[in-house]
């Protein structure tokens, strides 16, 4: 990087956090500390609970996800709008008239102190994995663009989001996340536009999605009923509708942010804000990909976009294959350059049937010399990470973005991971504090100070156990699908307990909390199993089986006969 | 609980209608109409570049 982009990368990271501190420098109190001044209007909730969410793993994986396998992903998304309707007319209510702390607050009004340690818990072990993987995609480009040890990165990432947590509390992430959304979504459209015009002259915008297109990868929907696939119509509309009820009705790290609203109507816009926006957000960072492809077709991509995967390679015994196998990749590319050339004349004029069938015969032997690579890399080094398409968006930013935008995208990635993972990191330490060291320890800490401080504390240990999740974070193929599925795994079950808390009235705890146990080892099972189900389908599998089971449960043991 | 804590969460919690389209039930019909909008826009992405 330029001396002109650590600049702009130092103001832009250093106006936000000092924005950040100057608005929260009033006396913080442990109260403050956990729950915030709840003084935020509509768009500082809906822009708050969308950074919590956009980590720089959006901006790193997308992109590559959207390259390599194209715009499908987003389908994901479509639950998310029917989600934030439910959560605002139902959930939301009920949250702010029993004034919950954390959602699983609630889980003990409703239930009992089982229910909510249980809740706690589940939460606890999710988030605190998942706070890794957003430490650990940032460290991937330090390391990258400064040499530096990966490990040694992610400890220098963790110890600062670490202490911006610690010193500004709930406030302090939520004032300052409307700003980085801004720089953010600025800094994307900054890759985009770069993008477009680095496209050869002559390749348009609407060339670029023809070539991706012909290659399948403009096919949004994908409207076939098959459990086994990833992203489909249905996938997104079912699982992803309960996915997204589980994080943001039932996941601390999204409870808080527009639990800090200053009335009930501003959290609810906020959410709602965050429904209509977030698809065509999503879209727009996936189209970026879909450029990056366009791009690499005049452009060659390098063998493996992972440079220590290249270096190790050219110094392995295999070096004279991996040689050939990078002959083999520059001619599949010229020839897949030729045959856009020929589908981009043809637009203007010609046979395009003929056309795009050359591209995709093109893109099948490209494909054929990538599956070969990836087998020689196999075969060289077994630990080495196959899957590079982390590295895609990154590797064009630091090689090909103008200077100045170099360090304002580097900036973007950044801020998206502070003010996610210090989101997770303040809803970890509240959860710790007020669920479990509060609740069934020694009971509220009377001293403010001391609260204040212990809360801090744990946002600490938490950060401990985040770092050290980050450094087993490399063996993950992609970050984005990794953090998805990791979520996946444990909120279909929280979800099932809150769907029975709010709609089967004749459920209590003694009914849901073996359910939950039951559900939450099934779906570990299913996870290990080769059951093929797509992953978004758990959240639909966990959530199904607590509320059947303990439906069945309050009809052979009613409370009354219990009690 | 103090008295102020009490308005307070009284006044946060008291339902208000949303600032356009008059009830929050037309608010959540606007958002589903939007979800049908993007799929039949993405519907047509996905027919035009097959």
């Amino acid at each position: 990087m330029s001396a002109i982009d650590w600049v702009v990368l130092a103001a832009t990271i250093g106006l936000i956090s000092g924005y950040g501190m100057w608005r929260t420098r009033r006396e913080q109190t442990g109260e403050t500390f956990l729950r915030g001044h709840r003084s935020l209007s509509w768009p500082a909730i809906g822009l708050s609970v969308m950074a919590t969410q956009a980590s720089a793993i959006t901006f790193l994986s997308v992109p590559g996800q959207a390259y390599d396998d194209g715009l499908r992903f987003v389908q994901f998304y479509l639950g998310l709008p029917l989600a934030m309707i439910v959560i605002a007319a139902v959930f939301l209510p009920i949250y702010y008239r029993l004034e919950v702390y954390t959602a699983y607050d609630y889980l003990e009004k409703r239930f009992d102190v089982r229910m909510r340690a249980l809740g706690a818990t589940l939460f606890l072990i999710s988030r605190g994995l998942a706070a890794g993987i957003t430490i650990y995609a940032p460290a991937i480009i330090l390391s990258t663009l400064m040499g530096w040890s990966l490990t040694g990165t992610n400890a220098l990432i963790g110890i600062v989001v670490v202490a911006y947590t610690v010193s500004g509390g709930t406030d302090a992430v939520s004032q300052t996340q409307k700003q980085q959304m801004v720089v953010i979504l600025l800094g994307m459209i900054a890759a985009g536009v770069t993008l477009a015009l680095q496209l050869p002259e002559g390749v348009g915008v609407a060339d670029a999605a023809a070539l991706a297109g012909a290659t399948g990868r403009m096919a949004v929907i994908d409207p076939h009923f098959d459990l086994a696939n990833r992203y489909t119509l249905w996938s997104g509309l079912i699982g992803g509708f309960f996915l997204a009820l589980a994080y943001f009705g039932t996941d601390q790290s999204q409870v808080q942010r527009y639990l800090t609203g200053r009335s009930i109507g501003a959290s609810r816009l906020g959410l709602l804000f965050n429904g209509v926006f977030k698809i065509p957000m999503q879209l727009g960072i996936l189209f970026v990909g879909i450029l990056l492809f366009a791009f690499h077709v005049y452009e060659p991509a390098p063998t493996h976009f992972n440079p220590s995967v290249v270096q190790r390679m050219e110094a392995s015994p295999a070096a004279d294959d991996w040689a050939r196998a990078e002959l083999a990749w520059a001619d599949a590319n010229a020839a897949r350059e030729v045959a856009a050339d020929a589908l981009v004349a043809a637009r203007r004029g010609g046979d395009v049937e003929s056309a795009q069938a050359a591209f995709v015969e093109a893109q099948r032997q490209l494909d054929e010399v990538r599956t070969d690579t990836e087998t020689l890399i196999a075969q060289t080094l077994p630990d080495a990470e196959l899957e590079d398409n982390d590295y895609v968006f990154i590797t064009f930013v630091v090689e090909r973005m103008p200077v100045g935008l170099v360090g304002l995208l580097v900036a973007v990635i950044l801020l998206a991971a502070m003010s996610s993972t210090a989101s997770e990191l303040n809803a970890l330490g509240t959860t710790t504090m007020v669920d479990l060291y509060e609740r069934l320890g020694r009971g509220r800490v009377d001293d403010d100070r001391r609260r204040m401080l212990v809360s801090k504390l744990f946002v600490v240990m938490w950060g401990g156990v985040a770092l050290a999740f980050a450094t087993f974070a490399s063996m993950l193929d992609n970050l984005i699908e990794a953090v998805n599925i990791l979520g996946s795994i444990f909120y279909g079950p929280v979800l099932g307990i809150f769907l029975c808390a709010f709609f089967v009235k004749r459920v209590q705890g003694q009914h849901v909390l073996p359910a939950a146990l039951v559900g939450q080892a099934a779906v570990i099972v299913l996870f290990f199993s080769d059951a093929p189900l797509g992953f978004l389908w758990y959240n639909v599998f966990g959530c199904a089986v607590v509320v059947s089971l303990a439906t069945a449960l309050s009809f052979v043991r009613p409370a009354r006969d219990a009690s | 609980m103090s008295g102020s804590d009490e308005r307070d969460l009284v006044e946060r919690s008291r339902e208000e209608p949303p600032p356009f389209l008059g009830t929050w039930h037309r608010v959540y019909i606007a958002l589903l109409v939007l979800l049908a909008g993007y799929i039949a826009l993405f519907w047509f992405i996905t027919g035009a570049y097959r």
